[in-house]
């Protein structure tokens, strides 16, 4: 069985809910998915702990993708791309070698074809310094598990009309504009209060990053 | 960094919030002339989107833990997002199998999930 959770996706006996008797054989190059063992048991999905990486890697790989296409639309879509990819390749993956820097590999390659479709649009961010982008990103990759828990903390410790300011900026379908119209300020004034609430949430960051450094 | 910081988180800013498509290319053509030639503005840009990811992915945290904030939020909506991503994929191979298969495979999904977070769903086998 498969359970779909908003923390992804849980494997147990894989069956994805169809019955055994079916036989699937999937086009489009997509996921095969029902070779069914004679005790029922599938062995085409894959394994359990490549489900674990690709669940645990979702923020990382999202933070990456929009570093790439600069866009919160476009994150999201190559996002969902590359975890199809992700799910396709899951038997080229080597499970000796680091999961992250592949599973961003196939991510970058999404990102790209996408700027690639959109390229009359987004031509400023040249291949070169995409390249350079995800290069760098990968190198640090270590890097973002950390500053997302301080984050979290540092959410916490944010004034409550700042941490109220960002949960509706950031909910979905918002925008500076509306939110500007809300509140009966000019968008120009907003965008200046969320600058400066993103910034003490980045110096907040650094902060509890050194300090757990020097501890 | 080469040149000026406050530039530079001006410019991050208004990439990410801003309302045209014309205003986030003037972003993105300044923006680029400084990260081509300096590495800790590209490090500050990483940083930047990460944060800006994860406040995207993480909203409503920003807002459940406090209800005397006044905001109203429909909770777990930003994680949902995510989880269609993997949604998109079952439901891509689901959809495949379906088209492709000799049988009439079903896809009954239950009530309860096994317990968890958010209302979990679950696809069993019958």
């Amino acid at each position: 069985m498969l359970y779909l959770g908003e923390r992804g996706l849980y494997g147990g006996g894989m069956q994805v809910g169809l019955r055994p008797r079916a036989k699937f054989s999937v086009g489009f190059g997509a996921p095969r998915l029902n070779r069914m063992m004679p005790d029922g048991s599938d062995s085409s999905l894959p394994p359990a702990d490549f489900i674990a990486h690709v669940t645990r890697a979702q923020r990382t790989l999202h933070a990456f993708i929009l570093s790439i296409v600069r866009n919160a639309a476009d994150a999201d879509d190559v996002l969902q791309e590359a975890n199809i990819v992700l799910w396709r390749k899951a038997a080229e993956y080597d499970a000796t070698r680091e999961f992250m820097p592949w599973a961003m590999r196939i991510a970058q390659w999404q990102a790209l074809a996408l700027l690639k479709k959109k390229s009359r649009a987004r031509v400023t961010f040249d291949d070169d310094l995409l390249a350079l982008i995800a290069e760098e990103a990968m190198a640090e990759a270590a890097e973002t598990d950390p500053r997302r828990v301080a984050l979290a903390g540092c959410l916490e410790k944010l004034p409550d009309g700042q941490r109220a300011l960002i949960a509706r900026r950031y909910e979905p379908g918002s925008s500076v504009n509306a939110l500007a119209e809300e509140r009966g300020i000019s968008p120009k004034a907003l965008s200046e209060m969320l600058r400066r609430t993103r910034q003490m949430l980045l110096n907040c960051i650094e902060r509890t990053l050194a300090q757990e450094a020097r501890a | 960094m080469n040149g000026h910081p406050d530039e530079l988180e001006r410019l991050l800013n208004a990439l990410v919030d801003a309302d045209s498509a014309e205003a986030v290319e003037e972003c993105e053509a300044q923006l680029a002339g400084i990260l081509r030639n300096d590495a800790s503005a590209r490090r500050r840009y990483r940083e930047f989107m990460g944060l800006h990811s994860a406040l995207m992915w993480d909203y409503v945290a920003a807002a459940t833990d406090r209800p005397e904030n006044g905001v109203v939020m429909e909770p777990r909506r930003a994680l949902w997002r995510r989880a269609l991503s993997w949604a998109a994929v079952i439901a891509v191979a689901g959809l495949a199998a379906a088209l492709f298969s000799c049988g009439q495979p079903e896809i009954e999904p239950s009530g309860g999930g096994p317990g968890g977070i958010g209302g979990r769903r679950r696809f069993v086998e019958r």
